[in-house]
């Protein structure tokens, strides 16, 4: 099971609707199984992101961390979406 | 929770503003009037907004979903400022680009858990080209939330 962590500014909005479409997707993928998501707001998260496979931020992170760390803001644009999927994906079957 | 719930004519504002400071006061002023915010809200609208920028650029202009922590809210509420001069915001996200408003859904919110549909409509709507058109073109509060209301609708059957 890989962790997912879904962060935003405040963990109240824009990372709720990016963590309802993760979650559709995975479901479409048949991938529900596989991944736990949690979501949460960066501030609580940055000195524990080794905790999670996965990082999916809708915010700026700090450059120390980008690596790790997938741009969510095309779940609210609509643009680069497929991209962002991929990067994803490639984790979970990593 | 539906969209519904959240707007209404009273919380959209037709504003000719310079600037994000001009802006953020002058939504936040109308909704600490209202009690729907406390007074700290605007504060750390300005404080977020510098550390977690929230334009979003879209197919024809910028728009922003400006929100803080909801310890400074009292009551759950979405805010619609549209912008007769589009004013700078940064991008939301991993890059550094700036984008130009016109659109602003301000939100006070509290519980997460009763957003999601409330918060994907308004996302779907922003990713909608016709309704970014009818919505700038609105001469009335009243002709804004009806359009809002007419393209969620729209958009949330399409989800399903």
């Amino acid at each position: 099971m890989k962790k997912l962590l879904i962060m935003c500014g405040t963990g109240i909005a824009t990372s709720t609707v990016v963590t309802g479409k993760v979650r559709d997707w995975l479901k479409e993928n048949n991938l529900e199984d596989k991944v736990h998501l949690y979501q949460s707001k960066i501030t609580d998260e940055l000195n524990r992101l080794d905790e999670y496979d996965i990082v999916v931020s809708t915010t700026l992170v700090p450059d120390n961390v980008k690596d790790k760390v997938i741009d969510g803001v095309p779940l609210l644009t609509g643009f680069g979406t497929e991209e962002m999927y991929g990067k994803i994906l490639e984790i979970i079957n990593s | 929770m539906e969209l519904k719930n959240v707007i209404s004519e009273e919380l959209v504002f037709f504003l000719d503003v310079q600037d994000t400071e001009e802006l953020f006061e002058s939504i936040a002023t109308r909704l600490q009037g209202k009690g729907i915010v406390k007074s700290s809200y605007l504060p750390a609208l300005k404080q977020r907004e510098k550390e977690f920028p929230t334009g979003l650029a879209t197919e024809l202009f910028g728009v922003a979903l400006p929100h803080t922590d909801a310890e400074h809210v009292n009551e759950e509420a979405i805010s619609i400022g549209v912008l007769k001069q589009p004013v700078t915001f940064r991008h939301m996200g991993m890059g550094a680009q700036e984008v130009e408003v016109k659109l602003v859904f301000m939100l006070a919110l509290q519980k997460p858990e009763n957003q999601l549909e409330v918060l994907q409509t308004v996302t779907s709507l922003i990713q909608n080209k016709a309704f970014m058109e009818a919505v700038t073109k609105c001469a009335s509060e009243k002709e804004v939330i009806d359009t809002v209301l007419n393209y969620a609708e729209v958009s949330v059957s399409n989800n399903k």
